[in-house]
């Protein structure tokens, strides 16, 4: 075992650090909860660096790490507060606020809308750039999954950007598209 | 890239001529559509990987170095 040389490492570490971030904001979508992310993944990623292989995908281990963190967090807050998912829908209802069909504002809005595992695996394919094998080890799923994870992202996404264009939407056009989505089981 | 995967293609001829009538069911034959949405998904990511991190994660990095009882101090 060739021990890294820790100045290289932290070079390293601190160069992904933005991608880190992009990333946890993704899954999260709280600017200081993704920085607290981060910081948890540099810590558990330094105290692990014996389970990490030297040349090995390092972007890869880190984003797996942080995920992680992320979702056990995140289902340990579920247990205790039972409806996240009542207050995304709830969201729905409120009106757009822009016009204009390709509004940031908008689309920043139907992204979080995404279930978490769309959202993940789009982002992490359509924005970070990393291949569906990458995304299903970090995952933990099979790339037949990641692949129709992000395509039904694609989808939902359309669709939502579409509802909001359409301004004058109700109550049944907006559950319709969902419910044909797949959205909701 | 974001774009259109095999399934983007199938439905064009049935969509032809369309347009305006069919964006609640046949979204899948907006290619260009898919497009922006993917050039937004990269402007979304990449505004935050364009800042600039805080200095918190530089100092951790070194005070986690230091640590480790490497001979630097």
């Amino acid at each position: 075992m060739s021990e890294p040389d820790p100045d290289t490492l932290q070079t390293e570490l601190l160069s992904l650090v933005p991608n880190l971030r992009a990333f946890a904001v993704s899954l999260c979508g709280d600017m200081d909860r993704a920085d607290d992310l981060v910081q948890e993944t540099l810590i558990k990623s330094w105290r692990n660096l014996d389970s990490f292989t030297q040349g090995t995908n390092l972007k890869a281990w880190l984003f797996t790490i942080l995920r992680n963190t992320h979702f056990s967090a995140l289902r340990k807050s579920r247990r205790e507060v039972a409806d996240v998912d009542g207050e995304l829908t709830a969201g729905l209802t409120s009106p757009p606020a822009q016009l204009g069909h390709m509004d940031f504002a908008d689309f920043k809005k139907a992204l979080a809308q995404l279930s978490d595992d769309q959202r993940e695996a789009l982002v992490l394919i359509g924005a970070e750039g990393m291949s569906y094998e990458e995304v299903a080890e970090i995952c933990g799923c099979a790339v037949g999954t990641i692949k129709s994870r992000v395509n039904r992202a694609r989808v939902r996404l359309a669709e939502l950007m579409h509802l909001e264009d359409e301004r004058d939407f109700g109550p049944d056009r907006t559950s319709a598209a969902l419910l044909t989505s797949g959205a909701f089981k | 890239m974001t774009t259109c995967d095999s399934r983007n293609d199938q439905r064009d001829d049935s969509a032809h001529g369309k347009d305006n009538t069919n964006r609640d069911t046949s979204v899948k034959g907006n290619v260009d559509f898919q497009d922006m949405l993917g050039r937004q998904l990269k402007a979304v990511y990449n505004q935050v990987m364009d800042e600039p991190p805080p200095d918190r994660f530089a100092e951790l990095l070194k005070k986690l170095a230091e640590k480790d009882g490497e001979p630097k101090s």
